[in-house]
């Protein structure tokens, strides 16, 4: 879904970044994002994935409000949780700009 | 609101057809959309949750108290108004689960409970329920179980074996010791066939009912049915929702001020039953008219 972004690799590095920050979901490498399709496979729960977020939203100056519940089917894979953060950015941005 | 909820009452044959078997389903409550839709939502809910119950991570009970999706499901018209066709007007839930089944995960074993340990499974041999007097209605416990995803045969359905809610085939007094081996009688890490009462009498020998569910669709059933679950040989996690509805002279954690599973121990301070119709004229357990949230719960007239 998400391989031909050019930014993908950066996304996966921000993502590997940001879970080693977080005590809730075990840390997990670049190489590991790279080789998974989905976020159990790197121990992440279904729920670990939401609080993820969440907390990600929170980094950005964003409220628990924004985050939408249409989002968590798209937890389970990896290439979700990366279109997941992009569109947090994208929130976070405009909330920026305005 | 009582109109509103008597167009949920069962008919007559769908009661003789419960006091026959000891279960009824399935029944349409969310559209499949719509189920899945709600378990998202619940999700969210849980992980923001500002006021949980209990720290547990483990054990996922009574969710209903702190998630306001949850909350509203449990009263539910399309649920209370069959509960009030079994259990008369007036009834409370005392307890929820969550049961996820992950794929590859094995069925759960038969069981036949209806004190319920207040472990659930373990060496606790405390009953969660005390029945303090005979009900003059069918029954004053049932269980509703809502699929919020697809819980087909292949992704660990549940299964019960009819009629066997008239007579005991285990005894639930009795402590639970053994890990499991047996993976088939596998009852949450214990082997519940050791609480059979005949060791020759073979579950797997009886004919039983495979109640294959879409999301957002629930059975009923009697805890003393007996029951368990298909492995889960699908690709897909099953969710089930368990809520548990009694009737006021039920008392509820007498004498017990903790749970204790898995290696978790929960305080049971926030405990709390939830009147979902009419009134409890006993007063005999803890009640919450809100849920942790201030969520008003809705008890039907």
């Amino acid at each position: 879904m998400d391989h031909t972004r050019p930014d993908r690799d950066a996304y996966l590095s921000k993502i590997a970044d940001f879970i080693g920050s977080q005590p809730y979901v075990p840390a997990v490498g670049i190489d590991a994002l790279k080789r998974s399709s989905l976020t159990q496979e790197l121990g992440i729960t279904s729920l670990g994935a939401i609080a993820l977020v969440a907390s990600y939203i929170n980094s950005r100056g964003l409220s628990d409000s924004d985050l939408n519940p249409e989002w968590v089917p798209s937890l389970y894979e990896v290439d979700g949780l990366v279109a997941v953060f992009r569109e947090i950015d994208t929130l976070a941005n405009r909330a920026v700009a305005v | 609101m009582s109109n509103s909820i008597d167009q949920h009452a069962l008919t007559p044959a769908q009661i003789e057809s419960f006091k026959e078997n000891g279960f009824l389903g399935p029944f349409t409550l969310y559209s499949p959309q719509e189920a899945i839709k709600r378990w998202n939502q619940a999700k969210v809910e849980m992980v923001l949750s500002k006021n949980k119950p209990h720290d547990s991570k483990i054990l996922n009970y009574d969710r209903h108290l702190d998630c306001n999706t949850l909350s509203e499901h449990i009263s539910r018209p399309e649920i209370v108004g069959k509960l009030r066709s079994l259990m008369g007007p007036d009834i409370m839930c005392w307890k929820t689960n969550i049961f996820p089944k992950y794929p590859g995960d094995e069925g759960t074993g038969w069981h036949q409970v209806e004190t319920f340990r207040a472990g659930q499974t373990g060496t606790e041999t405390r009953p969660a329920l005390k029945y303090t007097e005979q009900t003059a209605h069918i029954t004053s416990e049932i269980t509703v179980w809502t699929a919020f995803t697809p819980a087909r045969r292949e992704h660990g359905c549940m299964t019960f074996i009819p009629g066997t809610h008239k007579k005991w085939y285990y005894d639930e007094t009795r402590p639970l010791k053994s890990a499991i081996e047996a993976k088939r009688h596998d009852f949450f890490g214990y082997d519940y066939s050791e609480l059979k009462l005949d060791d020759r009498w073979d579950p797997d020998s009886q004919e039983s009912f495979k109640m294959e569910m879409e999301p957002g669709q629930f059975v009923m059933f009697l805890a003393k049915c007996i029951h368990g679950s298909m492995p889960n040989v699908s690709d897909q996690m099953r969710i089930g929702y368990a809520s548990r509805y009694i009737s006021p002279m039920v008392k509820v954690y007498d004498g017990v001020d903790h749970l204790a599973q898995y290696g978790e121990k929960i305080n049971l301070d926030y405990f709390g039953c939830v009147m979902v119709s009419g009134q409890d004229t006993r007063g005999l357990n803890r009640m919450h008219t809100a849920s942790l949230n201030g969520y008003a719960f809705n008890a039907w007239d």
